[in-house]
């Protein structure tokens, strides 16, 4: 590499002159390094090394002054920029007498750093701008209306015949009680009014490959054997001898092979079950039928392949299995039925035209039960509560009491969960007379012990107000069964499909960044994030549109996209030197590495967050970023002075989201923290390669710290993984000391939160006096 | 020992309860009230499970121990089971309150009696120890024992088995089959001690680990590959307790043994004209996930209609004799009109079986003195499934 011109400035204001500044002009230009200058408000006077960057042809700045995390604007150049933090890490932070040879060292790694930053380019990438979105219910059809109305190609996928998931089955919305069709019904014409959204019904994902900007989709198309040009008039349905359950009223209720899902459906058009169609016996009595030749039984299934540049999955989710509920008699009686049931039972179009009567004698209900909680909130089933089926209970208790004012309505709860403004609800639900009892129901059975209980089901519970075990019979039992994530996901990666949470949501930073699941250019949004309502669904939908916008924005630009948005750096593999070891492929955490053959690993860029976790995992040192190399760092650490006499020195890797941040803080509140510590930032702790732990100790260093974000199932690393595998890591980082003979409390590794700055005196502060304990380095002076 | 108050009963208590496994969980009871409304005394009781810990919340233990409730349970674990919050109530909440009510000296005449029996005779029916083996004299081939040599199968027949007049009977039925089957196996003859179970579900903690003690050292006497029993509670403590305290032997439920060898056994079987119901025995059942192994033998029996009571599997109602149950009849008449085991005689006569068919030991005196008080005697009679399994081999 030529000689590389580096201009160093030192801002003396801040208090910063309180050091010697003369000493630290000296010490920089002992370097070869093109000017150095001193400004007493650096900030205001930047321009000083805008005008020194053009007339020098400066390729590179140190600035000596404040934070890094400050003032960025005014020290952001064309050329890369070092930043040594003189204000909070030195003379905010240290008493005068031990400042000085504190920032002597961090301009020294300052400067040896910048005469290695080479500028960070990002390629323009050619993407494809469509957005695939996969699960066509309320969730699904709000995103590509949204982005096709933002003007992008959507492509929607869904897998049963018609649109409208889980809504298009119910009878009304709580809380304003309205029919859902209401609102599909615009969503549908703004569909139709598109044309950038192209709309597979019958279609599965079988697979998608590739990265952001640039994914392949693999879709099947079902055959429904009836062609678009069915108009739906139902001569087939008459002719067709055969039947099948209705699955669209969960059973209740049968349709012939060839039916209409629903009254509303989208695309208005008939389709054939193939399961129970005699096709294949000769039966075509429905093409006889259809005066429009529009049923096609030689039909097939095809697969398409489609490209998309950034995805959406929104495939919901299915109601809990309710005969997994031994206790609850779903199943063993034809009157207990799930609450997804319920709302077919309600419904004009259902299977009794909406009249709720008992399935097992089409009876009226007199008394009716329903019972929250049937598998929620429940370690041997769902852990999670489902956040909708209180208010859908409620709902459906009101249009049992629409029909038959005088029914005696038991609901069974544990705790009623309606927050925020559905706490109206609740209470207008609870004017309407219902009995809330409250107890998770234990077991449901037809024994009866007396005349009252005979030809009803009996809900026994314990009433835990009242604290008494009771029986109430009634003539029908609603079970509020609740929501399980349809998580299947064909992603054709290294690592494989979307990673989930522990209930078996894609998996996503709950609080921070709810979309992003941990494959980049892929968001997750509705039930399958999470159990969730419409209104909480439809957000969730504009929210993963932004969210797949601003990634095919920031891709298109060669720029990371989440959480380093604006970074142009990614890892460079000098695969000449490679071993395979695959370990970057494996610990990768987005899983942007793929493989060939050999196992020598493949970087999508694309779909890289720029962590460098595979940086910190490689043997061979060969990965690096343009501003973040083995190298850079390693003669940072060679700068660090050592002295030979009793005094600690010590090198402290902290993460840049967090544990950094948290020294800044503590040096803007003046703490005061040992000045042998020497702190190098870092992009994540899963970014520290063990080598530099081997370097410094072997250069006489006393002990190293590493201070990350928490890991575990809580886990705060922004990158997920990356203090998790620096933990792991430790591993090796024992066997290098073992092999040094140097004591294993040598190397820490802390978990620090931003608000834990009021430690950093005391962990700093004991660190050095446990390493004095231990005694000092025998490698110092060598 | 009287425990001075209330706080020194609460320290105990807790105390307990850290030892149990899971025994913290009891913080994360919902209160919802699943494990009240499962129990078969639940109707009768002052304190359901949810309600006992509660009163350990609000440190109110002294009011519980007065209620009796901790001596209604029977362990049927209906309670854990369906505990949302799988908070090991049978295992933990109330052995822990029954310890407290030894400790203060009033537990129930009856069940004090059965334990001190056991504390002295290693059997609760204050028998000979000298006397466990006596039913070997009543079949017609010999017996070996373990500290004899070494055996395939070793036969625990526990206290039940060996003593009780009628449970008796199906010792011996099972060990026939063995004989038929020609199983090497071996018993342990008068160096049994009771298995403990119950002693272990009635607070009896130090009394179990005694037992435990001495019937692993009578195991390690001669080699043998794995255990059969015809109790299901010992069944469920050899293969569950008796770890914790180094024994790692293969525990079988005779139910499991005879499925095992239901191939051989079918070309035994000879019709048998019955219509036969079976109740999941709790520890069989609910406790081990055993259900289809009994299902199983019963419908290969050539000539039987196999029929379902209405509560089966996981929801079987209790016989009531689990957890020194069998020891508390007359306290729990004092709550109850009709106990459990009448209620669940009567459930199986509704199928219209001939045979109501059993597999826990404690279900047949249970059962049968439960006809007696429902005047179904002579409708329906109990048998162990491996005295089904013998008439039909005869
Ligand atoms: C009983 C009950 C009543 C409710 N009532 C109300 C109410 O009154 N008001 C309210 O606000 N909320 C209510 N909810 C909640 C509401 O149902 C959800 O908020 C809503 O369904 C979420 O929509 P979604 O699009 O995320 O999921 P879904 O409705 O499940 O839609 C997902 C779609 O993806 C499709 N799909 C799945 N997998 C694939 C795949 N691999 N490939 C292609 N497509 C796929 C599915 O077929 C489906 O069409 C209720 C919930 C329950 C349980
Ligand atoms: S919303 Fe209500 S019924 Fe549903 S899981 Fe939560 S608490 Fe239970
Ligand atoms: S920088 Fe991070 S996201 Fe990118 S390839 Fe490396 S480990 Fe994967
Ligand atoms: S079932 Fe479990 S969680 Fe519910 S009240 Fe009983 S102990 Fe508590
Ligand atoms: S184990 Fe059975 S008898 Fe005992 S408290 Fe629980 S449910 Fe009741």
């Amino acid at each position: 590499m030529s000689e590389r011109k580096v201009g160093v400035y030192i801002c003396t204001g801040c208090g910063i002159d309180l050091l010697d500044i003369e000493k630290l002009v000296e010490i920089a230009t002992d370097y070869p390094v093109s000017l150095c200058r001193t400004d007493s408000f650096l900030c205001e006077n930047a321009n000083i090394v805008k005008e020194d960057i053009k007339k020098e042809n400066l390729d590179a700045a140190v600035i000596a002054a404040c934070s890094p995390r400050v003032k960025t604007g005014e020290f952001s150049f064309d050329v890369p920029v070092e930043r040594v933090n003189l204000r909070e890490q030195v003379v905010w932070s240290h008493p005068a007498g031990e400042m000085q040879s504190l920032a002597e060292d961090y301009l020294k790694m300052g400067i040896s750093k910048a005469q290695k930053l080479e500028r960070e380019e990002g390629e323009v990438n050619k993407i494809d701008r469509t957005i695939l979105i996969v699960g066509g219910g309320i969730t699904g059809i709000t995103a590509a209306v949204e982005a096709a109305e933002a003007g992008y190609e959507v492509i929607l996928v869904e897998k049963e015949p018609y649109l409208g998931g889980r809504v298009a089955r119910m009878n009304k919305y709580f809380p304003k009680q309205c029919p859902p069709a209401c609102g599909l019904e615009i969503n549908y014409r703004r569909i139709k009014n598109s044309d950038r959204i192209k709309v597979y019904t019958s279609a599965e994902v079988e697979k998608v490959s590739g990265a952001p900007g640039d994914f392949d989709v693999t879709v099947r198309l079902n055959p429904t054997f009836v062609l678009d040009r069915c108009t739906a008039c139902g001569d087939c349905v008459d002719a067709c001898p055969h039947e099948r359950p209705d699955g669209f009223n969960y059973g209740l209720g049968k349709t012939k092979a060839i039916y209409l899902p629903g009254a509303s459906s989208f695309p208005f058009r008939y389709t054939v079950d193939a399961e129970y169609c005699k096709k294949d016996e000769g039966c075509a009595a429905c093409v006889e039928a259809c005066r429009y030749a529009a049923i096609d039984l030689g039909m097939g299934a095809k697969v398409v392949n489609m490209k998309a540049g950034s995805v959406i999955v929104a495939t919901g989710w299915k109601p809990y299995d309710a005969s997994k509920i031994k206790n609850l008699g779903f199943e063993r009686y034809p009157d207990v039925i799930t609450n997804v049931m319920m709302e077919r039972l309600a419904s004009p179009d259902g299977p009794t035209g909406g009249r709720i009567v008992r399935p097992s004698d089409g009876k009226e209900v007199r008394k009716i039960a329903f019972v929250q909680c049937a598998g929620s909130r429940d370690e041997n089933h769902l852990p999670y509560c489902s956040a909708v089926c209180c208010l859908a209970s409620l709902k459906q208790a009101s249009y049992v009491k629409e029909q038959y004012p005088d029914a005696e309505i038991y609901i069974f709860y544990i705790d009623v969960r309606t927050p925020a403004k559905y706490e109206e609800f609740y209470r207008k639900a609870l004017s309407q007379g219902f009995n809330l009892i409250r107890g998770k129901v234990a077991e449901i059975t037809d024994i009866a012990k007396s005349t009252e209980e005979e030809e009803k089901l009996i809900v026994r519970v314990e009433d835990t107000l009242l604290g008494k075990v009771r029986r109430i019979p009634v003539d029908m039992v609603v079970l509020a069964v609740g929501m399980v994530p349809n998580n299947e996901f064909n992603l054709d990666y290294r690592q494989g499909g979307i990673p989930q949470d522990k209930f078996g949501f894609f998996s996503s930073n709950f609080i921070c960044f709810p979309y992003e699941t941990q494959r980049t250019g892929i968001y997750s949004a509705g039930c399958v994030r999470q159990p969730m309502d419409v209104a909480s669904s439809v957000e969730d939908a504009s929210g993963a549109v932004l969210k797949s916008i601003q990634c095919l924005n920031l891709t298109e630009q060669g720029m990371a996209v989440h959480p380093r948005s604006g970074d142009f750096s990614y890892p460079d593999f000098f695969l000449q030197r490679c071993t395979q070891c695959k370990r970057c492929t494996e610990e990768c955490p987005f899983s942007a590495l793929e493989e060939d053959e050999k196992g020598t690993p493949i970087l999508n860029p694309t779909r890289c967050r720029r962590c460098g976790t595979c940086f910190g995992a490689c043997p061979e040192r060969i990965i690096s970023f343009k501003n973040y190399t083995i190298d850079m760092i390693s003669s940072m650490i060679r700068e660090i002075s050592v002295p030979e006499e009793e005094e600690m020195r010590v090198l402290a890797f902290f993460c840049e989201n967090d544990a950094y941040p948290a020294l800044d803080m503590a040096g803007l509140n003046h703490l005061e923290y040992s000045s042998s510590v020497r702190i190098i930032p870092v992009r994540c702790l899963g970014s520290v390669n063990v080598v530099w732990i081997a370097d410094a100790l072997s250069r006489g260093i006393d002990g190293i710290l590493l201070a990350g974000c928490k890991s575990g199932e809580d886990y705060q690393c922004h990158f997920i993984k990356g203090s998790e595998l620096a933990n792991r890591r430790m591993e090796n980082v024992r066997e290098t000391l073992d092999r040094l003979m140097l004591e294993p409390e040598r190397v820490k590794l802390i978990e620090l939160e931003i608000s834990d700055y009021k430690k950093i005196p005391e962990i700093l502060n004991d660190f050095v006096e446990e390493l004095e304990k231990i005694g000092p380095n025998p490698y110092k002076g060598f | 020992m009287e425990l001075e108050s209330e706080s020194e009963m609460l320290e105990t208590y807790m105390e307990r309860l850290s030892e149990i496994q899971d025994g913290e969980k009891y913080k994360q009871c919902l209160q919802c009230g699943t494990c009240g409304g499962s129990c078969p005394y639940g109707i009768v009781t002052k304190f359901t499970p949810r309600k006992m810990i509660l009163a350990v919340r609000a440190n109110i233990i002294d009011e519980l121990l007065e209620s009796g409730a901790q001596w209604l349970c029977t362990s049927c674990y209906s309670c854990s089971f369906r505990c949302p919050s799988q908070i090991p109530l049978t295992d933990g909440i109330i052995p822990a309150a029954r310890e407290l009510s030894l400790l203060e000296g009033n537990p129930p005449e009856e069940l004090a009696r059965a334990l001190m029996n056991t504390a002295r005779y290693g059997n609760p029916f204050k028998e000979s120890p000298k006397k466990r083996d006596r039913w070997v004299k009543e079949v017609d081939f010999e017996i070996k024992t373990l500290a004899d040599g070494p055996a395939d199968v070793l036969f625990i027949p526990e206290c039940f088995g060996a003593y009780h007049r009628r449970c008796k009977e199906v010792t011996k039925a099972m060990a026939e089959i063995f004989n038929r089957l020609g199983t090497d196996f071996a018993i342990l003859g008068r160096d049994e001690k009771c298995i403990g179970d119950s002693n272990r579900l009635s607070g009896e903690f130090g009394l179990f680990e005694e037992l435990v003690e001495k019937n692993i050292k009578a195991m390690e006497k001669n080699p043998f590959s794995r255990i059969v029993t015809i109790d299901a509670h010992a069944f469920h403590s050899l293969r569950s307790e008796y770890p914790r305290f180094g024994f790692s032997k293969p525990v079988l439920h005779h139910s499991e043994f005879l499925a095992e060898n239901l191939e051989t056994l079918k070309e035994m079987f000879s019709e048998l004209e019955y219509i036969v119901t079976y109740h999941d025995s709790c520890y069989v059942g609910r406790r081990n996930g055993i259900y289809d192994a009994p299902r199983d033998v019963i419908r290969a029996i050539p000539g039987v209609e196999f029929v379902e009571m209405k509560r089966i599997k996981e929801n079987a109602l209790c016989c009531g004799g689990g957890g020194g149950g069998v020891w508390l009849d007359s306290f729990i008449k004092e709550f109850m009109k009709e106990r459990p085991a009448e209620e669940r005689v009567r459930e199986a006569a509704n199928t219209g079986a001939d045979i109501l068919v059993t597999s826990c030991i404690l279900d047949i005196p249970m059962f049968e003195d439960a006809l007696k008080m429902t005047g179904l005697e002579g409708q329906i009679v109990v048998k162990d499934i491996c005295e089904l399994v013998l008439e039909a081999i005869r």
